[in-house]
């Protein structure tokens, strides 16, 4: 349902906006002004668009090759849509339209967006780490086409990612749980202009995978001969427990450079309860997958490793670079 | 002991630049250990998680200069194990050990003192480090962060005031007295408890006097709650009205609701500033806490008030009389009262609340209803007033907000010719607090919080903000430091706290009101909670009316709480405030000042300690 805001009186003439947009055989249909007269957009919100058997994304194309400016949209929800393609009841078929659509609009820089919400749409870590990678870096000339990127629960501030000399990377209490953690471990990565000296990712649900994932990719950053090095890590809150913390604090003895470590509100001698099983912790690593015992039947088979990455995104580059200033114009 | 057994590997590499390690609230004595270190259980010590940071601690090779230990349920033995093991590393010279709001006695206070005094003497500091064969570190200041506030409290007294007074009833209310004075340490005489017998009289009692002091005669069915504005004490009952009284004495109006008791000296004798007053009244010395003060002056009812150390000045009072009767609007029992300088506000299990216009309803001359408020659905149950607003609790789970015409920045409006047009009183805002019926509300302006109690037993806290700020609640809509509620601001969940396992519902908050950091929650099952409401953590449960619910709490001066319960029973505790320690922490690096900047669990469920 569209969020709409009434519009004053002196602004009813400015006809810049469609009365009714339709898309689609099996897309969303919504109307604009149709309860309150003319209506400012300031929202679009989709919610499947795509069949059960088949997908059909020419909504999004529309919406997408309409590129949007100079229209006023500034929040674009489409959470929730399989862009992926992939659908449960349709065997799963993977169909990257959708993604292609989305990375091409963000890679041509002609949108701007406040907030972007692509979340529930069963995307890769290829795919979010691309789109990620395009709302960060479009096409030369622009800085930056999505401020709020929504992939899994955290709206990933790409505003503040994509900014230089910026020393304290403030995430707390950003709902980033460990799928999103593993995006801000791969952006830390290859982001090699970002190098904060201090990290605060307190009151976030990471859990032990999450937190395991960025301390890892930091103490990967320190040994590459960083200009920066990490000097203050604040994991407060982080749903940290007992065996998740030895594995953290066994990683950080290869970080030498740090000089605060805040582990407060954390459970740290708790350890998951029997009853839950083990952990999905190893000791060199995190594990993939879980060996059920032979008495649990036709589940005891090991299953299929996690979804295929984006065929699109297989042959895809990742965005490039310009010039090594990140697309500043 | 996996994870502090890694932070001992980690500490002990030599090389690392770590200085600061945070390891507040993390459960390091656990509920199990303290259990293990109860003395009904043969004093068997188990504090295997603190002696595993003391041995890192021992074997730090780190230039630690910050260890933060808070809240983590660490009581006194613990403590002198950490002290004693930062003693005996000389790595750790200049480290400061953060033992804010663990569960340390007086005592062991007055100990971790001693021995840190120890430790800054040459001599023996050189004999510790000696004994431990570690080198000498004469002379280098170890400094250690002890907030005693709101450490384990201490339970002063316990009196039953069912025993001595004979008559069936419970605890109406326990209010603090205005103007009251922080010199006279705990019991000093600070706050008015409030009995209501069955059938529509009302006692206003001393706290641990066993005689009444004051004696309200007029509803006619149980008073249900009472509040106290300057000389006027209010009370609503299940008849359905609100009464004001106004207490006299022979000159003129009563000045204890205004003036703090001050403490006379120790005999027995009647004090020489009473005796200067002649009929003023005159104090004696209880013979103990259970009360013997029982003598009556002639032509008027005695009453008392319990200064420090027991000293009862007994001062000759007359009846409170009955200034005005406001009924008539609600339809049900009122639940809860509420009064500020120009106006009185009640609450009913009609779902309505009332605004009443206090100087109409005293000279009687004019209609004293300002507005009646009928939007909850279902009986409204709190009442709290902050940020320049009228908040309302209700059992349809509903917080409702109320705009407060003419009001400025908070104040009380001054003339109610500015607020009888009934458009004034608008809801301005609502939502749904609590999947149960919200049964208390507090606020905290200090925090810009309200906090609401719930049946289902949570305790949630409440942020207003701007609608486009919501990312920086704390600053939200924040005028002279202080969160005022426009139309445009907007609550934002910040916690869900839940101190009790399984959940029970709460009864009555109570904000401590000199920091307003910390919260008292009561619950039916007669645990009273102590929450820090800055870092949200559970700092005490403390559990006196066993099987009873918490009717009444309420901070006194010094740190002194008063709680009573359904069993008529008023138990004291004694919060250390430990000023000298205050102002330390405060100057250094604010363990909490620091835990408000991270985020805070939406849910935290924790068993209460001992």
């Amino acid at each position: 349902m569209p969020l709409t805001k009434p519009r004053n009186a002196s602004d009813e003439t400015s006809g810049c906006l469609p009365h009714q947009v339709s898309f689609g055989e099996a897309g969303a249909r919504f109307c604009i002004g149709r309860y309150y007269g003319t209506v400012e957009m300031l929202c679009v919100s989709m919610s499947r668009i795509g069949g059960s058997q088949s997908i059909d994304f020419t909504a999004l194309a529309a919406l997408c090759t309409n590129r949007l400016p100079p229209s006023s949209l500034r929040v674009l929800r489409l959470s929730g849509n399989q862009l992926a393609g992939i659908d449960a009841v349709g065997g799963g078929e993977r169909k990257e339209a959708g993604v292609n659509e989305i990375l091409e609009m963000l890679q041509s820089g002609d949108c701007e967006l406040d907030e972007l919400d692509l979340s529930m749409n069963m995307l890769s870590t290829d795919d979010a780490q691309a789109l990620l990678q395009a709302s960060m870096e479009p096409s030369a000339g622009r800085r930056c086409s999505v401020r709020q990127l929504r992939i899994n629960q955290w709206a990933v501030p790409v505003e503040l990612l994509v900014q230089e000399e910026l020393h304290v990377l403030d995430l707390s209490r950003q709902k980033i749980g460990p799928p999103d953690a593993e995006l801000l471990a791969a952006t830390l990565l290859t982001r090699r202009r970002l190098q904060p000296t201090c990290l605060n990712l307190s009151g976030n649900a990471l859990g032990t995978e999450g937190a395991l994932t960025i301390v890892r990719a930091i103490v990967k950053r320190a040994s590459g001969n960083w200009r920066v090095p990490l000097r203050e890590l604040h994991l407060a809150n982080v749903k940290l427990r007992a065996e998740g913390a030895a594995l953290l604090l066994r990683e950080l003895q290869h970080l030498p450079s740090l000089v605060l470590l805040d582990l407060s509100s954390n459970p740290l001698l708790s350890k998951v309860s029997p009853s839950r099983g083990s952990p999905l912790i190893a000791t060199d690593g995190i594990r993939t997958h879980l060996s059920l015992p032979p008495s649990s039947g036709r589940l005891a088979r090991e299953p299929e490793r996690g979804r295929q990455p984006s065929g699109a995104l297989r042959g895809r580059e990742p965005p490039r670079l310009h010039g090594g200033s990140g697309g500043s114009p | 002991m996996e994870a502090l057994e890694a932070l001992r590997e980690l500490l002990s590499i030599s090389g690392l630049a770590l200085r600061v390690l945070r390891l507040s609230n993390c459960q390091l004595c656990t509920a199990d250990a303290l259990e293990k270190l109860s003395p009904h259980n043969g004093n068997r010590v188990d504090v295997r998680s603190i002696e595993a940071v003391a041995s890192a601690l021992r074997e730090c090779k780190c230039p630690l200069t910050e260890v933060r230990l808070g809240a983590n349920r660490i009581r006194d033995v613990e403590s002198a194990t950490l002290l004693s093991a930062v003693g005996e590393n000389s790595c750790l010279s200049r480290v400061q050990l953060g033992l804010e709001c663990n569960a340390l006695t007086a005592e062991g206070l007055a100990g971790l003192r001693a021995q840190l005094r120890g430790y800054s003497v040459a001599s023996s500091w050189t004999a510790a480090g000696a004994a431990a064969g570690a080198s000498s570190t004469a002379g280098q200041p170890h400094g250690v962060v002890i907030d005693g506030r709101f450490q384990q409290p201490r339970c002063l007294l316990i009196s039953d005031l069912s025993k001595g007074w004979g008559e069936h009833g419970r605890v109406a209310a326990i209010l603090p007295l205005q103007g009251r004075g922080g010199s006279g340490g705990a019991l000093a005489g600070d706050v008015a408890l409030f009995l209501a017998a069955t059938g529509g009289d009302l006692f206003r009692m001393g706290i641990s006097l066993e005689e009444e002091m004051h004696r309200y005669e007029g509803h006619d069915d149980d008073v249900t709650c009472v509040a106290m504005r300057g000389e006027m004490t209010i009370s609503g009952g299940a008849d359905r009205a609100v009464r004001l009284w106004r207490s006299r004495t022979a000159s003129g109006v009563e000045n204890s609701l205004g003036q703090p008791h001050a403490s006379g000296p120790s005999n027995d004798e009647p004090s020489e500033d009473e005796d200067a007053d002649g009929a003023e009244g005159s104090s004696f010395k209880g013979s103990s806490f259970k009360g013997s003060a029982t003598e009556r002056a002639e032509g008027g009812r005695l009453a008392g008030l319990l200064g420090a150390d027991g000293l009862i000045s007994l001062r000759s009072r007359s009846e409170p009389t009955c200034v005005a009767t406001l009924e008539g609007v609600h339809v049900g029992s009122i639940t809860c009262v509420l009064a500020t300088d120009s106006l009185i506000f009640s609450a009913s299990t009609d779902g309505t609340v009332a605004v009443w216009d206090l100087a109409a309803a005293v000279a009687g001359d004019e209609p004293a209803l300002l507005a009646h408020m009928v939007d909850h659905t279902d009986k409204v149950t709190a009442l709290a007033l902050a940020f320049g607003a009228l908040f309302t609790g209700s059992a349809d789970k509903l917080v409702k907000r109320w705009a407060l015409p003419a009001s400025a920045g908070g104040r009380p409006m001054g003339s109610s010719s500015l607020i009888r047009k009934a458009d004034d009183w608008s809801c301005t805002l609502g939502w749904r607090a609590h999947d149960a019926p919200v049964a208390c509300l507090a606020a905290t302006e200090t925090l810009g919080l309200l906090c609401s109690g719930s049946e289902d037993g949570r305790l949630r806290l409440w942020q207003l903000v701007q609608p486009r700020d919501a990312t920086s609640a704390v600053s939200g809509g924040a005028l002279d430091g202080r969160v005022h509620a426009t139309a445009e601001t907007e609550a934002v969940l910040i916690a869900t706290l839940c101190g009790t396992v399984p959940p029970k519902p709460l009864r009555t908050l109570c904000i401590e009101p000199t920091r307003g950091e910390v919260l008292c929650a009561g619950a039916s099952d007669g645990a009273l909670c102590v929450w820090h409401l800055r870092s949200h953590m559970l700092l005490h449960t403390l559990r006196a009316h066993v099987g009873n619910a918490v009717r009444a709490i309420c901070f006194g001066a010094s740190g002194s709480l008063y709680v009573a319960g359904s069993d008529s029973r008023v138990v004291v505790w004694s919060f250390s405030m430990d000023e000298e320690e205050v102002t330390r922490v405060t100057a250094g690096p604010n363990l909490m000042d620091d835990m408000a900047r991270a985020d805070w669990p939406v849910e935290i469920v924790q068993e209460g300690c001992r």
